[in-house]
């Protein structure tokens, strides 16, 4: 009987029941929007940062060890590397050791240069990356240091093992940081191979590694105890500059959808609760009559309350609906591919739908029960 | 003499303005016996009949049914007699416009503990709606619309019936109806308390209790006295 009443309570009034729904539709279509395409942005931002290069850095641990004395064994880079597969992560080994050019030391990094132009396109180069072995990458305070141009060649010995070297500057490297003091080579070119332990990094490097992993900063975190899990001997730490870019991006797209929300949520709370208060009103004798055939206030709240969760049911679902349409055509129309449903918009979308009716619900749930019944039932 | 199951004494409403709604009256009623409250607009019929079936409650004075004084209730409490032991029938039926006849009988069945559809329809084919109950209230002329309310007051087997101005909205035809019905519950024992400006149905009536102005001027029975 219940629901009797609550499903033609419901129905009896045909416009009064299309406005509320489409007023709720209309709220939960936009959280659904929001959330949905806010979702989908983070993701986009996140695989824009990713192609645009590293966000973290994985170096040996622990870090009291002298860094040019950190053996790492192959086995180690082996499973880091399976994890980093099993993390979608892209990861390029770098290798530090110390030369002496003109007298002066200066670091060497040796690395899969393809791998490194990867992570690294955010580098200013003046010239080319180099390709072949013998070629060098001269950052810019070294260069303006020793007065290397490209084109030019380097003379360096090393302090540990290898031999003296000369090397061919390909281009000039403009980072805007420390990397601006090294010297990039294409793998393995700065050492002979009979250096070479099969086992371990060469006497005298520091091998580091840069990192490109998907999901920003927590997807790091989650990287980083993988590692820690497995007891490699590694540290991950998280690249600020390019983390603090995704990060206040992201954070200005929630903050401006977030306020977007909230009006959206005060403008339906005010609309629909004007709506539902006035249609108390009109209900207040079959209210009233209600309580005359001996319901109690409590039984009279639920009755109502469940109307305006009905309602909010209903428009929670319609506004799921719409707003993932909705950001399905705006991601095709923005970033050229749509924004797939989420589950996380249908519980915001439905819950605050059923939140705000419910709200509303109360409003003229209250000015209901505060009416005298024997007011409105008399027959002067 | 039975003891009543009716008392009222020295009730007083007041409504906002000033406006004396009832000035100290006392009336006791019996069990099974039909009263007519009668008097002119404004007399407070309707206040006294909102007293006796708790939707209102006395500035001072005592209303009891049953050995219950109804002015100690809280409004669930009131709602919950009203429903155990009270039938109201309304002037202008009052029925919900989205429920079907049979429905609205049910209605007071659901806030009384369970619905019982057979019942329900029983009730109403007593007060010959059996044919129309599963039309909804626009579809039905004011005497129908009354029998209904009736059916509805009469279907959790109440020991007192109180009546607002129920053929006020008739026609003779259906006024006739009414007063047959009533002569029926009062031939099988109900109390019923009738509001009316209809002298024919206060004739019908063992007792007419007369009001004016907010004062008993006759019909309070043993215990009455005048304001």
């Amino acid at each position: 009987m219940f629901l009797r009443i609550l499903f033609k309570s419901t129905l009896h009034r045909p416009a009064s029941l299309v406005w509320s729904l489409l007023t709720l539709t209309a709220c939960s279509a936009l959280v659904a929007l929001f959330v949905t395409a806010g979702l989908g942005i983070q993701k986009r931002i996140t695989g824009e940062f990713n192609r645009l290069g590293s966000n973290a850095l994985i170096a040996p641990y622990p870090p009291e060890a002298s860094p040019l004395d950190t053996a790492v064994r192959q086995a180690d880079w082996t499973a880091l590397k399976a994890v980093a597969g099993r993390f979608k992560v892209q990861l390029v080994e770098l290798r530090l050791r110390v030369g002496v050019v003109e007298g002066l030391p200066v670091g060497f990094v040796t690395a899969d240069c393809g791998k490194l132009a990867a992570l690294t396109p955010y580098w200013r180069i003046n010239g080319r990356r180099p390709e072949r072995p013998g070629g060098c990458l001269v950052g810019a305070q070294i260069a303006r240091r020793l007065h290397l141009e490209t084109g030019g060649t380097v003379h360096v010995s090393w302090h540990a093992a290898g031999t003296p070297r000369v090397l061919r500057v390909t281009g000039i490297l403009h980072s805007g940081d420390s990397d601006e003091n090294r010297i990039f080579m294409s793998a393995f070119t700065g050492h002979p191979p009979s250096v070479r332990r099969p086992d371990a990094s060469p006497p005298g490097h520091y091998t580091y590694g840069l990192l490109s992993v998907p999901g920003g900063l927590s997807g790091i975190q989650s990287f980083s105890a993988a590692v820690r899990g497995q007891h490699l001997p590694f540290r991950v730490d998280p690249l600020r500059q390019v983390l603090y870019g995704e990060q206040t991006v992201l954070e200005k797209t929630y903050l401006l959808f977030t306020l977007a929300l909230f009006a959206v949520l005060a403008l339906t709370l005010l609309g629909l609760t004007a709506a539902v208060i006035s249609r108390t009103l009109e209900r207040s004798r079959e209210i009233s009559l209600m309580r005359a055939v001996g319901a109690e206030r409590k039984s009279v709240a639920v009755f109502l309350l469940s109307e305006a969760g009905l309602k909010g049911a209903g428009g929670g679902l319609l506004g799921f609906v719409s707003g993932s349409w909705l950001a399905l055509l705006a991601g095709r129309i923005v970033f050229h591919g749509g924004f797939p449903p989420r589950f996380e918009a249908l519980a915001a979308s439905f819950g605050l739908s059923v939140a705000v009716s419910l709200f509303a619900g109360f409003a003229g749930m209250r000015r209901a029960l505060r009416e005298n019944p024997s007011v409105l039932l008399r027959s002067e | 003499m039975s003891s009543p199951i009716i008392e009222a004494s020295g009730v007083t409403k007041n409504y906002p303005g000033g406006v004396k709604a009832l000035d100290n009256v006392s009336m006791s009623i019996a069990p099974g016996e039909w009263v007519a409250l009668m008097g002119a607009s404004g007399s407070g019929k309707t206040t006294l009949l909102n007293l006796l079936d708790g939707l209102d409650r006395a500035d001072s004075g005592v209303v009891k049914i049953q050995g219950v004084e109804l002015g100690r209730l809280s409004p669930d409490e009131s709602a919950v007699f009203r429903r155990e032991r009270i039938g109201l029938v309304f002037q202008q039926f009052h029925l919900v416009p989205y429920l079907t006849a049979l429905e609205n009988v049910m209605l007071a069945q659901y806030f009384h503990s369970m619905v019982d559809k057979p019942e329900a329809l029983r009730i109403l084919e007593s007060v010959g709606m059996g044919p129309r109950a599963a039309h909804l209230p626009h579809a039905l002329s004011g005497g129908e619309q009354q029998r209904v309310c009736i059916a509805r007051a009469l279907v959790n087997d109440p020991v007192v019936i109180l009546a607002d101005e129920p053929t006020g909205n008739l026609d003779e035809e259906n006024e006739q109806c009414v007063f047959q019905i009533f002569l029926e519950l009062h031939a099988k024992g109900k109390t019923l308390v009738v509001a009316t400006h209809d002298r024919e149905l206060g004739a019908l009536s063992g007792r007419v209790i007369t009001l004016h102005h907010g004062k008993l001027e006759a019909g309070g029975g043993p215990a009455s006295r005048a304001g």
